[in-house]
C-alpha cells in the first residue's frame, strides 16, 4: 500500500511539473510577447520594453520558469499586474471559498444521487425507477446557467426564502454568516451532476443485482436487506464513486458560470477575470493552484477507489 | 421418502419471439444419499430445472407443477420458508466460481455468514466451523485462505471454497450446476475426486448437472437425459451407458471420440440438424427431425416416457429398434482415404522458438520489467497434409505458439521455416503470398466474425485480398466454399447472429480456406461448441484436409480429440516441450509424467473405466519465474530427487521420432506406468 502511494506521489509530481511548464509556456511564451499581451496593441514599444524590464520578460526562458516555479512552491505567487497587490492572499481566500462551495455541492450530490440511483436500480421498470429516470434526464439536459436561473426564480423571487446574490462582503467566508448564500450555487452545481451520477448508479446496481454472486448470496438464504447492503452496494457504488471523484475538478475550479451567476467569489471567477484582463501572474497562480488541488483530489480518489475494490488494492 | 420429488414441472419464458417452453412435463425423484445426473446439450433446460428448485427463476419465467422437498411443495413455499431452506437444507454449487463469489468480501465473510444467518453461532465458532470445512475440502492452509479475496485464489481453489460454502450446514440436497466446466482437466479431475469422497462422507442427495458424459459417468448413481426441455431417458448409470434406449442418448455417446479410435478408422458420428426452437416446437417427438430411426408415427404423436426395463424410462416409440442399433451403426461413415505417409519433406519446421513478453512496468519505468517466457525453446515440424496436435493445460503457451507462427505476436528468438521461407517476421511484414499460405481458425466464432458483415462479405474479403478468382466468379466460388463446409447458398446474405455456434465456426473455417492455404492453425476450434456439433466440425476438418490438401496445427486441451485427429502430438508445459512424437506413441507408455497425468485426468464416458491414480496438485507456476531444472518438478508425481530441480531433463528417444524429456530412464517409466495401469474396459 505504501509503495502504491509513493508511486502515485511520483506520478503526481511529474504531472504537476509537466502542467506547470504548459501553463508557463501558454501564458508567457506563445502566441505573443507577454508585454504585448498585457499592454495591448495600442501600447508603445517603449512602454512594452519598460514592462518587460520590470517584470523580467527579457530574461532567458529557463531562468524565468525557474524563478516562477520556485517562488510558487514557496508560496510566493508574486504581484497582480492589475491590482498591484500580492496574489497569494487573494488566491488563498478565493480557494477557501471554492472549497466550501465544492464541499457543499458534494454534500448534496453524494447522498442524493447514490440513493436515487440505488432506489431506481432496485425497482427497475417500476414507477420509482420511471420517476427517477425522467428526473435524471431533466437534470442532465439543463445546462448550469438555466438550472441556476430556474432555482433563483423559484427560491428567491417566488418563495423569497434564499438570497439570489451570493457575494461575500467580508474577507473570509464564515458559515454562520454566509451559510445561506452557499445553498443556491451549491444546489445548482449538484443538480447538474445528480442526474448523470444517479443514472450511472442505477445501471451499476441493475448489473450487480443480476450478477452470479448476488444469486449466490440470495441462495445462501440471506435476508434481502443483507444481500443489498453487504453484497450489492459495495460493488454497485464503485463505478459511481469513481465518476464523482472525476467531477471534483469541475467543482473546485470549473464553476465559472455558476460563480458569475450568483456573484460568488470563487477561484473560477478569479481565473476568468484574470484571463479577461490578461493579468499574467494572476492567471499563472490561480491555474497552478487549481492544478495542485485537482491532482491532490485525484490521489484521494484513487485511495478511496482501491479501499472499495480489493481487486485493485491487492493486484 | 425421496429428498426431492419433482412432478410434471413446466417452465415457460415469455420473450419477444413468443413463449419459450423451456421445461415440459419433467418429473424426477432423488433419494437420500443419491447422486442424480442430469445431462444434455446447452439450452436443453438443465439449468432451468436447477433454478426452479431454488425458486430463483427470472421474472419473465412462469413455472407450474410440484417440487416436493422432503414432502413440502417448494412452489408454494413462503419467502421466509425459502430463506430458511436456501443455503441451509438446499445448497448450490455453480459453474463459474470466480463470478459466483463476491469480489469485495473476504472468503471468511462469505463462509461465516451462512452459519451466522442460519444458526446461532458466535463469530469465533463460525470461524472455527469455516476452517474445519475448508480442511474437509482439502484446502491447504485454511487460515491463510480465510483472509484472501476470491481473485487471489486459482479457479480450482475458488470452486473448493464454493463447495465448502454449500456443505457448511450439511444440507439434505446439493444442486451442482456444471461445477467443473471451465476448469482445466487436471483441476477437474481433482475436484471430481473430492466430490466423490464428500458425497460418501456427507450422505447428501445431489442433483448433478453436466453436459459432459464422462463426468456424469464418474460421479452419478442415476442419470436423466434432457433434450429440448424434456426428459427423454432415465436409468441407472450402468444401464444407461451399457444400453441406452433413446436415439438421442445413443447419438450423444457416439459423438465422443472413443479412446483408441483414430481418424484413419472412421469419421465420428454427428447428429444432423439442430435443436428445434423452444418457441415453436414441432408436433410429435421433439427429436424426430434429427433421428436416424424416424418413422411417420414419430411426427404424428407425442411419445410418452415409458418403462423399457427395470428403473429404465425412455421417451421413444422405437425403443425396441434402438436396442438393436443397426440403423445407428450404419450412420457412421468410413473415413476417407488417409494422406500418404509423411515423406522426408517438412512443410513447417520450428526450431528453438521463443516468445517472451515484457512485463508491464510502471508509468515512469519503475518496477521490474522481467520477461514472461510464454514459449521458451520449442521445436517441432509438420509434414504437408498432416495434423500436428499441441496439448497442455491453460497458460502453458499453446495459443502463443500459434499466434507467434501467424505473426500476431512478435517472436523473440528461434527459427520458423514454412514452405522454404523464413516466417519469423510479424504479420505486417509478410508478403500477400505468405499470408495466403497460413491461415487461422480461433476458439470463439462469435467474436471472430464481424457481426455487421454478411457471410458473403466475410468470405469475399480473402478472395479479393488474395485475388483468388476474378470478381465475376466470386459468388460462385463463395457458394463452393459454403458447400465445402456443409452449408449452402441460403447462408450468403445472413449475418453471424442468425447462425448457430457450429454454423459460425464452419464459416470461420471456410474463410480460412478461401485463399487456398497450405496450413491452417486451429486454436481450440471446437471447445466452445456442443458435443454433437464438435463431432461434425471435426469430421469437416478431416474431410477438408483430404480434399484441399492442407496441413493442420490443432491446439486443444481435449486429449481424446487430439488423439482422434492428430498424426503427431507435442505436449507442452510452461512453454517447454515435455514429449513429442507420433500420436500412438504419445498415448501409450512410456509417458512423460505430465502426459500421464493429463491422460489419467480425462473422465471417460464409461462408468466402468477405472480412474488412474496419478493426479497433479496445484496450478501451473508463473512463466515469469519458471522453476529451475525440469519445469514440471514442482508438480511432478514421479519426481526422483534433487536432479529434477537442478538439471534440465535430457531428451530420450524411443525410436519413431518419439522423444521424452525426463530424468527417469524410459524403461523404468514404462515399467511403473504399465504396472499401475488398471485393466482397460470396453
Amino acid at each position: 500500500m505504501l509503495r502504491f502511494i509513493l508511486r502515485r506521489l511520483g506520478t503526481m509530481l511529474l504531472t504537476m511539473l509537466v502542467l506547470s511548464i504548459l501553463i508557463f509556456v501558454i501564458s508567457e511564451v506563445v502566441p505573443t510577447d507577454p508585454a504585448l499581451k498585457i499592454l495591448g496593441r495600442e501600447s508603445t514599444p517603449q512602454a512594452r520594453a519598460a514592462l518587460s524590464e520590470k517584470m523580467g520578460f527579457n530574461r532567458p526562458l529557463p531562468e524565468r520558469y525557474w524563478n516562477w516555479i520556485t517562488h510558487f512552491v514557496r508560496g510566493d505567487f508574486g504581484e497582480s499586474y492589475r491590482l498591484g497587490a500580492p496574489i497569494q492572499p487573494l488566491v488563498a481566500r478565493r480557494l477557501t471559498n471554492s472549497l466550501f462551495l465544492a464541499a457543499s455541492a458534494l454534500l448534496i450530490i453524494i447522498p442524493v444521487s447514490l440513493l436515487l440511483g440505488v432506489v431506481a436500480g432496485l425497482n427497475e421498470g417500476r414507477w420509482p425507477d420511471r420517476v427517477i429516470s425522467i428526473g435524471s434526464l431533466l437534470s442532465i439536459s439543463l445546462p448550469d446557467f438555466v438550472m441556476g436561473v430556474l432555482l433563483i426564480t423559484i427560491f428567491s423571487w417566488w418563495l423569497k426564502v434564499l438570497p439570489a446574490d451570493s457575494s461575500l462582503r467580508g474577507d473570509n467566508i464564515d458559515l454562520a454568516l454566509h451559510g445561506r448564500k452557499l445553498i443556491l450555487p451549491a444546489a445548482t452545481a449538484a443538480l447538474v451532476l445528480i442526474g448523470y451520477i444517479a443514472r450511472v448508479t442505477r445501471v451499476s446496481m441493475i448489473e450487480v443485482m443480476a450478477s452470479p454472486y448476488i444469486r449466490t448470496a440470495v441462495l445462501k438464504g440471506l435476508p434481502r436487506r443483507t444481500v443489498i447492503v453487504r453484497h450489492a452496494l459495495r460493488n454497485a457504488l464503485i463505478a459511481p464513486i469513481a465518476i464523482i471523484t472525476t467531477q471534483i475538478n469541475w467543482l473546485i475550479g470549473g464553476l465559472i458560470v455558476i460563480e458569475q451567476l450568483f456573484n460568488y467569489p470563487g477561484l473560477g471567477s478569479l481565473f476568468a477575470r484574470a484571463a479577461l484582463e490578461n493579468d499574467l501572474p494572476m492567471i499563472e497562480a490561480s491555474a497552478m493552484t487549481a492544478i495542485v488541488l485537482i491532482v491532490l483530489s485525484q490521489l484521494i480518489a484513487d485511495l478511496l477507489y482501491s479501499a472499495l475494490n480489493p481487486r485493485v488494492r491487492l493486484s | 421418502m425421496a429428498v426431492l420429488d419433482i412432478q410434471s414441472l413446466n417452465v415457460n419464458y415469455r420473450g419477444r419471439r413468443g413463449i419459450a417452453r423451456a421445461v415440459r412435463g419433467l418429473s424426477l425423484t432423488i433419494g437420500e444419499g443419491e447422486t442424480y445426473g442430469l445431462v444434455g446439450e446447452s439450452g436443453c433446460g438443465k439449468s432451468t430445472v436447477a433454478l426452479s428448485i431454488m425458486r430463483y427463476l427470472p421474472k419473465q419465467a412462469e413455472a407450474d407443477g410440484q417440487i416436493l422437498f422432503q414432502g413440502q411443495d417448494l412452489m408454494q413455499a413462503s419467502d421466509a420458508h425459502l430463506r430458511h431452506l436456501r443455503g441451509n437444507r438446499i445448497a448450490m454449487v455453480y459453474q463459474d466460481p470466480q463470478a459466483s463469489l463476491n469480489p469485495v468480501l473476504t472468503i471468511e465473510k462469505q463462509l461465516t455468514e451462512v452459519l451466522l444467518t442460519h444458526q446461532n453461532y458466535s463469530h469465533a465458532e463460525a470461524r472455527q466451523r469455516a476452517l474445519a470445512m475448508l480442511e474437509r475440502v482439502r484446502m491447504p492452509d485454511p487460515e491463510y485462505i480465510l483472509r484472501r479475496y476470491p481473485h487471489q485464489l486459482s479457479g480450482g481453489m475458488q470452486q473448493r471454497v464454493v463447495i465448502a460454502m454449500a456443505l457448511l450446514l450439511n444440507p439434505d440436497l446439493v444442486i451442482m450446476d456444471e461445477p467443473t466446466t471451465g476448469l482445466d482437466v487436471t483441476v477437474e479431475a481433482s475436484v471430481l475426486d473430492l466430490l466423490e469422497g464428500l458425497r460418501r462422507e456427507f450422505k447428501m442427495a445431489i442433483l448433478y448437472i453436466s453436459h459432459n458424459l464422462g463426468v456424469i459417468a464418474r460421479i452419478c448413481d442415476r442419470v436423466g437425459v434432457m433434450y429440448a426441455g424434456e426428459l427423454v431417458e432415465q436409468a441407472d448409470k450402468q444401464a444407461l451407458f451399457a444400453q441406452p434406449h433413446h436415439p438421442y442418448t445413443v447419438s450423444l455417446l457416439r459423438c465422443l471420440p472413443q479412446r483408441g479410435t483414430r481418424h484413419t478408422d472412421e469419421l465420428l458420428y454427428s447428429i444432423p440438424g439442430r435443436v428445434p426452437p423452444l418457441t415453436d416446437l414441432p408436433p410429435g417427438c421433439v427429436f424426430a427431425a434429427r433421428c436416424p430411426l424416424v418413422q411417420p408415427a414419430c411426427t404424428a404423436g407425442v411419445p410418452a416416457l415409458e418403462s423399457v426395463g427395470s428403473n429404465h424410462l425412455a421417451r421413444c416409440f422405437r425403443w425396441e429398434a434402438v436396442r438393436q442399433q443397426p440403423a445407428l451403426a450404419a450412420a457412421v461413415r468410413p473415413a476417407p482415404a488417409s494422406a500418404p505417409a509423411a515423406g522426408e519433406s517438412s512443410l513447417l519446421s520450428v526450431n528453438h522458438l521463443k516468445v517472451y513478453f515484457k512485463q508491464a512496468a510502471g508509468l515512469l519505468g519503475w518496477g521490474q520489467g522481467g520477461d514472461v517466457k510464454s514459449v521458451d525453446d520449442v521445436s517441432f515440424s509438420l509434414a504437408p497434409q498432416q495434423t500436428l496436435g499441441i496439448v497442455g493445460e491453460s497458460g502453458c503457451g499453446k495459443s502463443t505458439i500459434a499466434r507467434g507462427l501467424a505473426g500476431l505476436t512478435a517472436v523473440t528468438g528461434g527459427a520458423v521455416t514454412f514452405a522454404g521461407h523464413d516466417f519469423t517476421q510479424p504479420i505486417e511484414r509478410r508478403s500477400q503470398n505468405a499470408l495466403r499460405q497460413m491461415q487461422m481458425v480461433f476458439q470463439n466464432p462469435d467474436s471472430t466474425l464481424n457481426p455487421r458483415h454478411t457471410i458473403r462479405k466475410t468470405l469475399s474479403r480473402p478472395l479479393r485480398r488474395f485475388k483468388v478468382v476474378p470478381p465475376e466468379q466470386e459468388t460462385e466460388h463463395i457458394i463452393g466454399l459454403l458447400r465445402a463446409v456443409n452449408l449452402d447458398e441460403t447462408y450468403l446474405d445472413r449475418l453471424p447472429r442468425q447462425l448457430s455456434g457450429g454454423e459460425k465456426q464452419r464459416v470461420a473455417i471456410a474463410r480460412a480456406l478461401a485463399g487456398g492455404p497450405q496450413l491452417v492453425l486451429c486454436d481450440e476450434p471446437i471447445s466452445a461448441l456442443d458435443v454433437s456439433v464438435q463431432a461434425a466440425v471435426l469430421n469437416l476438418l478431416r474431410e477438408l484436409q483430404q480434399e484441399r490438401k492442407v496441413a493442420l496445427l490443432f491446439i486443444s486441451h481435449d486429449l481424446n480429440v487430439v488423439r482422434y485427429l492428430a498424426d503427431q502430438v507435442v505436449v507442452i508445459y510452461l512453454g517447454r516441450v515435455c514429449e513429442s512424437g507420433p500420436t500412438e506413441a504419445i498415448f501409450n507408455p512410456p509417458y512423460h509424467p505430465y502426459t500421464e497425468a493429463l491422460v489419467s485426468a480425462i473422465p471417460e464416458a464409461n462408468p466402468n473405466a477405472a480412474s488412474h491414480a496419478i493426479r497433479l496438485e496445484g496450478t501451473v507456476p508463473s512463466p515469469a519465474n519458471p522453476p529451475t531444472g525440469c519445469r514440471f518438478h514442482t508438480r511432478c508425481p514421479r519426481k526422483i530427487g534433487a536432479i529434477c530441480e537442478t538439471h534440465e531433463p535430457p531428451a530420450q528417444e524411443t525410436g519413431d521420432g518419439h522423444t521424452i524429456y525426463c530424468h527417469i530412464p524410459l524403461d523404468e517409466l514404462a515399467a511403473m506406468q504399465t504396472a499401475e495401469k488398471p485393466v482397460q474396459h470396453l
